[in-house]
């Protein structure tokens, strides 16, 4: 058992691993003090998952990786809560692109990289897919995917540094120590499986070797991951020699780091450890997100998705302290032009400055008082007709009613007037004489 | 706050700059010779304000006695108000529903003339708590409306109004010194 090999004996494990061509134990899954699922080979963990074994080939990435989870849940968890726990940590996340792609893509894109890459990697290396370790797989996939496609790459490469862990020659032992990490949370399996062999695919190791910086970014967010990730730093440190030529691989990389904010982003169940590597723009060429996510995925119970945005804002942070302090101050760009204009002395480059801005500023006062002049005016104006417009009506109703009264007044004289003729004028009998 | 920001005195900024808020509970009217009425934020020249206006304060009761103050918070230039506010003219004891002619006239009228920008001249109603003699303060210069309400227990303002005034000939332009 590829797993079990690491926990306990790092050399033999070696030797486990390297021939992993005999050892798919399909059964053997459950493991009660067992390292991590990383260590299985893939066909045994594909068959540990319960039958999907024979699809896995066109499985998509993320249903691998999702079932990944999901074993690491029932390892550590007994299985009942895997699926809660799976839904909230979203350990290793895909990007985009590469979640999309089968296995089999994976794996072909894999071997194509396998062969001029591990030249120089020993025979232990696993050609088939199905006997290589699903952290190799990962590696593979991720190195891949950075060579093919930088956009992504570096996000895989970050789950690449799971296999970093899983480095040719010590794949085992990253294993064990993946699995002990998430045993016990405190040892160092990462540093271990960091000073896997140089001669991994170049990006991985790379990656590796930028960690640190990035790592400690992250860490302010992870509160659970930073023991490891110090660990790993550590380890990094220790391994800079061997990892001077991977410093090739750099020029490369610094695409890789922006690339990998897009998947960052958009994968919301990212472990902090990825997306705080990864949006570090201020740290270029740092593919310690690599070393970072490893250390997440390592630690399942340590999922911190929130220093996902934590991360994300911090490069934004960065960039907005990259772009200049523009604050809503607008003589900051006057204070740039006139900069840029050539010196001809400082002192009166720099009044003429200072005067611009000053001036500037006057102005905007006073049109703003201007505005505010005129909308008072208007205010007025309106306040002043709705008032006269009232006045109007009142008057209007009251004349009327004056009229109206007027108009009774004069009826009722009439009135008068004709009655008191009547009764003037009228007889009723003649005298009898 | 939908009152407040219909309230030209609010947005002309003399609710802030110079006044705190308040209601206006008696009827105040200003108006200069030629009909020249004061409405807020409207515009009146120099040459139109050089002599007092008619002033016609509201209320009902003779016995009510109000202190009428004119005065500029935009002084010397609007964008460098230094001296505070300027005072123009300060007259106490009118009665209600009369004008200065019936108070006493405490700071003598003085015609605003404004060098630089547009600035808003005040007239600013208190009604007294009883018949005051109120000193008048030393100088026009850096007078404070609300320290001056505070002193003489004034409270707040009843009633206020104000008019923007420029130079003559207008504020455009550049001039050498600002």
């Amino acid at each position: 058992m590829n797993f079990k090999g690491f926990g306990n004996d790092p050399g033999a494990s070696a030797a486990a691993a390297g021939g992993g061509v005999g050892r798919t134990t399909p059964g053997n899954f459950p493991l009660v003090r067992q390292p991590s699922v990383y260590s299985l080979t893939v066909d045994e963990f594909m068959n540990s998952m319960g039958g999907s074994g024979k699809d896995f080939g066109s499985m998509n990435m993320d249903e691998l990786l999702k079932n990944i989870w999901t074993a690491e849940e029932v390892q550590t968890m007994g299985g009942e809560e895997a699926i809660n726990q799976l839904q909230r940590q979203g350990s290793l996340t895909l990007p985009r692109t590469l979640s999309q792609k089968t296995v089999d893509e994976v794996w072909k894109d894999i071997s194509k990289d396998y062969g001029p890459n591990l030249a120089a990697l020993q025979a232990q290396r696993q050609p088939t897919l199905g006997e290589m370790t699903l952290e190799e797989f990962l590696v593979r996939a991720g190195v891949v995917r950075e060579d093919a496609k930088p956009n992504d790459g570096v996000f895989l490469g970050n789950n690449g540094n799971l296999g970093l862990a899983f480095q040719p020659q010590q794949m085992n032992k990253v294993g064990g120590f993946m699995g002990n990490n998430r045993l016990n949370g405190n040892d160092d399996p990462l540093v271990v499986g960091l000073q896997s062999p140089t001669n991994l695919p170049l990006n991985v190791n790379g990656i590796r070797s930028t960690n640190q910086q990035q790592i400690q970014n992250s860490q302010s967010q992870q509160q659970h991951q930073n023991q490891q990730l110090q660990q790993l730093q550590q380890q990094h440190q220790q391994q800079q020699q061997q990892q001077q030529q991977q410093q090739q691989i750099f020029p490369k990389q610094p695409g890789l780091n922006y690339a990998t904010q897009m998947p960052l982003t958009s994968n919301q169940g990212m472990r902090g450890g990825i997306v705080g590597l990864s949006p570090d723009q201020g740290m270029n060429g740092n593919l310690v997100q690599g070393g970072g996510i490893g250390m997440v995925g390592l630690a399942p119970g340590a999922v911190q998705i929130g220093a996902g945005s934590p991360a994300n804002q911090l490069s934004s942070d960065q960039m907005g302290k990259s772009n200049g302090d523009t604050s809503s101050v607008s003589p900051v760009p006057y204070v740039f032009n006139g900069g840029m204009r050539g010196r001809k002395s400082n002192g009166a480059v720099e009044k003429v400055i200072e005067r611009r801005q000053r001036r500037m500023i006057k102005n905007r006062e006073s049109a703003a008082r201007s505005r505010a002049r005129k909308q008072a005016y208007t205010m007025e104006l309106e306040a002043e007709v709705a008032k006269l417009k009232e006045e109007n009506e009142e008057l209007q109703k009251k004349q009327e009613e004056i009229m109206e009264i007027q108009k009774n007044q004069v009826k009722e004289m009439m009135n008068l007037q004709r009655e008191v003729k009547r009764k003037c004028l009228r007889r009723t009998q003649t005298g009898p004489w | 706050m939908p009152i407040n920001s219909t309230n030209p005195l609010v947005v002309g900024g003399v609710i802030g700059d110079v006044l705190d808020p308040f209601t206006n509970s008696v009827s105040l009217r200003v108006v200069y010779e030629n009909n020249k009425e004061v409405f807020n934020s409207g515009e009146l020249k120099p040459s139109q304000i050089v002599n007092p206006p008619r002033v016609q304060v509201g209320g009902n009761d003779f016995r009510t006695l109000y202190t009428l103050v004119m005065l500029n918070p935009d002084a010397p230039s609007p964008c460098d108000p230094n001296m505070g506010e300027y005072l123009y003219w300060m007259v106490t004891n009118i009665p209600a529903t009369t004008g200065t002619t019936f108070g006493q006239e405490i700071v003598s009228y003085e015609s605003p003339r404004p060098t630089s920008g547009i600035q808003r001249v005040i007239f600013v109603l208190f009604k007294q708590p009883c018949r005051h003699t109120i000193l008048a303060p030393g100088w026009r210069q850096n007078f404070n409306t609300r320290d001056f309400a505070e002193v003489y227990n004034l409270g707040l303002p009843v009633a206020a109004l104000y008019f923007n005034c420029q130079r003559e000939n207008g504020s455009g332009g550049r001039r050498l010194i600002i």
